[in-house]
């Protein structure tokens, strides 16, 4: 029985930033068995009150894909020089930034989800974090296969670097996550929060080169481009995949060493203060 | 090796009660915390209140501690913090073994999920692991008493109480160290109740901890060996069960008798045709004091003060008294004709007192309202006057043993050899 525990005032400020880090991957591994019953709670539960069900997980993208079709042959999407056709590029640039937007979005969430039975048992709310990503992947990966059949029907062969899809998105969910969870603890406070986040995630896709191409825009958002780290998440492994190139290797490095910090500095944040806003969580 | 479970020491939580203050410091909190500002939560800001204010307590191995209060005295913000689901302000709390924490049944159950889905997820959550689960989900099943083909439908079709029955047999099957239950006792039929109860004292027979909140003193009295009492977030009694539940008793009606004196002054005439007026109401000793806590043993003295503006003959008196639970508890009928009662014959105008005298009044310890007071006819049941009043009296129990229910009754049996 030797399970110690002590409950005490601003206990979780007391332990180091590095140690924090190893105390959330411990209680994360520990949790796997309660991440996948909240996945599969959470997941497959969207679908049961229809008659399409787990249909829609395929249909859902496809009708997407549709759009994009119909806007193609109106001649929406105008013609640019990118090395691949434009609709493929577009639709490409636009699945990795929907990615990062359900990463932000349902990581902002993540106390929010567990409204109820988190004021009544405890356990270990990182295990919500990774649920809420493990969800957004699995609909990404859907997608991501209705995307490739798109590209090979336009003539366009994905380059190897489509197997490396894995590594190019962790860094996504963990800038996406760490805006999220700051959101999350956030705005169990204030709904005020929520709004505003979500008014900053709209301006971020602007100054995001996913449906245009920074090259032929005015200087200012250039420099906004440039200085994005979200820019060389989300353009390098489009790049990479359709085309081969990648246009800043050295950025890209840069962009995902900062991601990585931030969310440990988010981790951190998150580890501290979850506990005390939760009792007001009303 | 110690054998003390849990060790409480100085423990004191706060709560805000606005709305926007409250945002507001969690706000100022949340960002002071990102920045490293250490923050003190020793003192109390502006609509602040302590809810817990300086407990202390020990649990040991085998024992079960109850722990009883009004609503609002802190007790579930008390095993909240026992739970850790949210953190003390002050203080520190101890604890050696697995907490299982009953505060609400069913936690995370999704309504389209179907039963056995739920147990797993139920189970999953409060820390059984799947083979675990796999391995006692008969156990569980029979326990909540749910049919097989409810168990495979979604639990939404689940009436109220087989919700309960689902949680609270996943619950009582999560192998806790040390058990923490919040009243949900009080839920369920009188056949599953005993069931639980029955559990839970096999789980105290294991020499686990055991913290049973609740009001009902039956239960407490039956399954605790120490009790600790809370009053507005404060510790007034630790000790045995029985002083304990006393200690509880008195807190009620103390708190009933400061709201009794300021409603004292609230009596209502619901109608009168000014034949009489109602002056008073009220519980008083032999030598017509008032005295409004009266013990087991004392005389039951009830004294009626009213005005006759003319001349009357054929009065009744009908005197009214409610308990919380009963609201029609006792009517005190005076000069009605059957049984021959003897009645007040023809009374002149004038001011009078009437006494109702009890030696035995054979009522058990609690609180006592007056209700309504109505003066009629006898004979033709005409009333002159309905006045109600809002006033108690308390009967204590002077640390004696007494019956349980609404009657006192002492002596009353005996027995002899037939055969």
């Amino acid at each position: 029985m030797g399970n110690k525990v002590v409950y005490e005032p601003n206990q979780y400020a007391k332990i180091g930033f590095l140690k924090t880090m190893l105390v959330i991957v411990k209680n994360t591994i520990a949790s796997k068995e309660l991440i996948f019953q909240l996945y599969k709670r959470d997941f497959l539960m969207q679908y049961k009150k229809s008659f399409l069900g787990l249909g829609w997980m395929i249909f859902g993208p496809i009708m997407g894909v549709v759009s994009w079709v119909l806007m193609d042959s109106a001649g929406v999407l105008s013609p640019g020089d990118v090395g691949v056709p434009y609709p493929v590029y577009v639709l490409f640039g636009t699945s990795i930034w929907g990615l990062f937007m359900s990463f932000f979005t349902s990581t902002s969430q993540t106390l929010q989800i567990a409204a109820g039975f988190i004021q009544q048992v405890n356990f270990h709310h990182e295990a919500l974090v990774f649920k809420q990503g493990l969800q957004n992947l699995t609909n990404f990966g859907i997608s991501l296969i209705i995307n490739i059949v798109v590209m090979l029907s336009f003539g366009v062969i994905p380059t190897w670097f489509i197997l490396l899809i894995p590594l190019f998105i962790i860094p996504i969910f963990l800038l996406a996550a760490s805006l999220g969870l700051m959101v999350s603890i956030l705005s169990t406070l204030t709904s005020d929060v929520s709004r505003i986040a979500s008014f900053f995630l709209s301006l971020l896709m602007f100054i995001t080169p996913v449906i245009y191409d920074s090259s032929e825009k005015v200087v200012w958002l250039q420099q906004c481009n440039l200085y994005n780290p979200l820019t060389y998440l989300i353009t390098a492994p489009r790049d990479l995949i359709l085309t081969g190139t990648m246009s800043n290797p050295f950025y890209y490095i840069i962009s995902i060493v900062m991601a990585i910090l931030l969310f440990m500095v988010a981790l951190r944040f998150f580890y501290i203060s979850e506990k005390k806003v939760i009792e007001k969580m009303i | 090796m110690s054998d003390v479970l849990i060790k409480v020491d100085h423990l004191s939580k706060k709560f805000c009660r606005s709305l926007k203050r409250s945002m507001y410091y969690g706000v100022t909190d949340a960002l002071k915390t990102m920045v490293g500002i250490n923050y003190s939560t020793d003192t109390l800001r502006p609509s602040e209140f302590w809810s817990l204010n300086d407990i202390s307590f020990k649990l040991r191995k085998g024992e079960t501690l109850g722990i009883l209060g009004a609503n609002g005295s802190g007790k579930s913000t008390l095993l909240r913090l026992l739970a850790g689901i949210f953190p003390p302000d002050h203080g520190k709390i101890e604890i050696n073994g697995n907490i299982g924490a009953l505060i609400a049944v069913g936690a995370g159950f999704h309504p389209h999920m179907t039963g056995y889905e739920n147990i797993y997820l139920n189970g999953t959550i409060l820390g059984l692991t799947k083979d675990r689960i796999d391995e006692i989900i008969n156990d569980i099943t029979t326990f909540s008493e749910i049919p097989e083909d409810a168990l495979n439908a979604p639990v939404a079709t689940y009436s109220s109480g087989m919700k309960v029955r689902l949680g609270f047999s996943v619950a009582m099957h999560s192998e806790p160290d040390i058990l923490l239950v919040d009243e949900v006792l009080s839920v369920g039929d009188i056949g599953f109740k005993n069931k639980a109860v029955r559990k839970m004292n096999e789980f105290r027979e294991k020499a686990n901890g055991l913290i049973f909140i609740s009001h009902d003193l039956e239960q407490m009295r039956m399954l605790c060996d120490r009790v600790i009492v809370l009053d507005k977030g404060k510790c007034v009694f630790e000790g045995e069960t029985e002083k304990g539940c006393i200690a509880y008793e008195e807190i009620i009606r103390d708190h009933k008798i400061k709201n009794n004196i300021k409603l004292k002054r609230l009596s209502n005439v619901v109608y009168t045709n000014d034949v009489i007026d109602l002056r008073d109401i009220q519980t008083v000793d032999s030598s017509s004091r008032n005295l409004s806590n009266i013990g087991l043993s004392d005389q039951l003295i009830i004294s009626v003060k009213f005005k006759l503006n003319e001349v009357l003959e054929d009065l009744s008196i009908h005197v009214k008294i409610a308990t919380e639970a009963q609201p029609f508890f006792w009517i005190i009928e005076l000069a009605n004709d059957y049984n021959n009662k003897k009645n007040f014959g023809t009374l002149n105008a004038g001011v009078y007192f009437v006494k109702i005298k009890l030696d035995n009044h054979n009522l058990t310890p609690g609180v006592y309202n007056f209700g309504t007071v109505t003066f009629r006819n006898n004979k033709t049941f005409e009333t002159y006057n309905k006045t109600q009043i809002e006033k108690i009296f308390t009967v204590n129990s002077e640390n004696k043993k007494y019956d349980k229910g609404v009657v006192n009754v002492n002596d009353f049996w005996s027995i002899e050899k037939v055969d």
